[in-house]
């Protein structure tokens, strides 16, 4: 009794969740003149990949793409070494006011976005980047590495110091310690980290909405944004677009999921 | 040459002195036992011996060389930590290997090592499992396994039995003795349990807020307390203390007399085992019984005088009824001035 009550409590999230996600699927495979159709039909009497079609000829999907893997992926490359540097330093030195140092570090995020565009871009133009894929990188990396640290910190912490200590007796210098030993245990919280940056990364739209005019350097939040005419809204490019930026989060999710989930830590410490 | 010499090793952790400039030689082959309550700097030692700590002050050399400046890896020890400190990424066999690879030690070295250890200690038919597939009492066979391999000058235990149940502690314990007859080599073991302490050591060296209290064979810390906390935390059920005055060779405290070969008078704290405690028809000291536990092969009765109580340990299983006034008297004592030095 118990149990089924918690399976359709289950399926309902899971449906709620999902079924927006296929609704954009299914759209995305309407030839155009069933995406119109009045009553919708919730599956298309001819699967077609026109709207695919159009959405990379009308709309340069590819580029969008490309431009957001460069930004997101450049992204998760500078926070991930920077914040893995600073949560170590913060999970194992013994530092007065560490705390105070963590809540600054939180602090730093809750800034909202538009408290901080207008300075930003004025300094990302000062620097020459506007309209430029750095130009977005570093504000991201601004905005990604409080959580990333919080979250390595955290992480590191639970790692058993004496495992280094170990490390060390065995024979291992600094880097050979760090290589072979932390860094394969600290991996799970290391790809979570990762992850979480990069998803921020490829979902962020107001910064690439302000510092990113040129249509050549636009990432897939912004494209997808700026589809819709003055006339009309291309539904199933939009859709078709949607779907090709959620499909790369999905796969990465889902292949990194076992590392992440894996519990590396288990049996190095006890129980 | 000693296989371990200390001398002065203090170590400071800002105001706080965790060792307090001890000196310790430990013979070639010795197993000697860091023994005292948490916080008395027995871990600390532990790490300075291994180099995991720099001291503040004093040297330290194992085998006869002085390693005081040196990395761990340069003293040619190994450590077994508390909580086994495995590499969870590596098969059992890896991680028994992996002190021997990082010295680049041949591969079918390596092998032939690792096998060799995994005989010694049963754990031939997991090599290939990773440690979380393990039990306790396994994993803490590899986290030795991986000492082991090494063939070390000094062998560091730090707390290695603590997070294994009462049952599994006995056996390992057993083990570790074996081992240690087997290996015959030098052995620093660090424990707050008096019980491993004993059985294990063939020398315990006793320490309180950062000193040494005492240093002897388990022999000697039982029937010779150096200092009233050697007395107070060797053996179980604690010694009785009772606190009180000598005035002209006769010992008087919680309403009990006692006649004692000693020159000083003034404030003193006597000390009686409970085993020294015998049960007699009319004796000098008297009291109500508050409490008898029957433990199947002892008996403990709990004696209330006046204020105190004292812990009667008889081997038989006693008729003694609770309320009932009984008669005892101790065989052996032992005295304490009020700074806590043995005065007799």
């Amino acid at each position: 009794m118990k149990r089924s009550g918690l399976w359709l409590a289950a399926a309902a999230v899971v449906i709620y969740s999902v079924a927006p996600f296929l609704w954009i699927v299914v759209t995305s495979l309407k030839p155009s003149l069933e995406i119109e159709a009045r009553p919708p039909m919730l599956w298309p009497r001819d699967l077609s990949l026109e709207s695919y079609a159009r959405a990379q000829k009308g709309h340069g999907v590819t580029s969008l793409l490309i431009n957001s893997l460069i930004v997101a992926g450049g992204t998760t490359l500078i926070t991930i070494p920077i914040a893995a540097l600073a949560a170590y330093a913060l999970a194992r030195l013994k530092l007065r006011g560490r705390r105070v140092i963590l809540s600054l570090i939180l602090v730093a995020s809750m800034f909202p976005q538009v408290a901080l565009v207008h300075t930003l871009y004025g300094m990302i133009q000062v620097m020459g980047l506007v309209n430029t894929r750095p130009g977005l990188s570093i504000p991201y990396v601004m905005l990604t590495l409080p959580l990333a640290i919080w979250i390595l910190a955290s992480f590191f912490k639970e790692i058993p110091e004496d495992l280094e200590d170990a490390a060390r007796i065995d024979g291992c210098g600094p880097v050979r310690t760090l290589v072979s030993v932390f860094m394969p245990v600290a991996a799970p919280g290391v790809f979570t980290a990762a992850i979480l940056t990069f998803i921020y990364a490829w979902n962020e739209f107001f910064f690439a909405l302000v510092l990113l005019t040129d249509p050549a350097r636009q990432t897939l939040p912004r494209g997808i944004a700026l589809m819709p005419g003055r006339f009309t809204i291309p539904w199933g490019e939009i859709a078709a677009a949607s779907v090709i930026a959620t499909l790369p989060l999905v796969i990465l999710v889902l292949v990194l999921q076992r590392r992440i989930i894996s519990g590396l830590t288990a049996g190095a410490v006890k129980g | 040459m000693s296989a371990l010499e200390i001398r002065e090793a203090t170590k400071r952790f800002g105001d706080v002195a965790a060792v307090d400039g001890v000196s310790l030689e430990v013979e070639p082959g010795a197993f000697c036992v860091l023994l005292g309550p948490s916080g008395c700097g027995k871990s600390t030692l532990l790490r300075l011996i291994a180099g995991l700590e720099t001291p503040t002050g004093g040297r330290i050399a194992i085998g006869g060389r002085d390693v005081t400046g040196l990395e761990p890896k340069e003293r040619d020890i190994a450590m077994v930590f508390q909580i086994y400190a495995h590499y969870p990424h590596l098969s059992v066999f890896d991680n028994m290997a992996f002190p021997l690879r990082v010295r680049r030690i041949g591969e079918p070295e390596v092998r032939q090592r690792v096998e060799e250890a995994a005989e010694l200690l049963q754990l031939s038919e997991l090599l290939k499992r990773r440690p979380r597939e393990l039990s306790g009492g396994q994993r803490q066979r590899v986290a030795i396994g991986r000492a082991i391999v090494r063939r070390p000058k000094l062998f560091l235990f730090d707390e290695p039995l603590s997070n294994l149940d009462a049952k599994l502690r006995h056996q390992m314990r057993a083990e570790l003795a074996r081992l240690h007859r087997h290996l015959n080599a030098t052995s620093i073991y660090v424990t707050h349990d008096q019980v491993e302490a004993m059985t294990l050591s063939t020398r315990i060296a006793l320490m309180n807020a950062g000193r040494f209290e005492q240093v002897g064979s388990p022999q000697e810390m039982y029937d010779r307390p150096a200092t009233r906390f050697a007395a107070a935390f060797v053996g179980s059920p604690a010694m009785n203390l009772i606190e009180g005055r000598v005035e002209g060779r006769t010992f008087e405290g919680a309403g009990l007399r006692l006649d004692v070969e000693v020159q000083t008078s003034g404030a003193a704290t006597l000390g009686v085992r409970p085993e020294d405690l015998e049960l007699v028809e009319q004796g000098p000291w008297s009291g109500k019984v508050d409490l008898v536990e029957y433990l199947g092969a002892e008996t403990l009765i709990h004696v209330r005088c006046g204020d105190l109580v004292l812990v009667v340990r008889t081997p038989q299983a006693s008729d003694v009824e609770q309320g009932r006034n009984i008669s005892f008297r101790p065989r052996r004592v032992h005295l304490f001035d009020p700074s806590g030095r043995r005065i007799g």
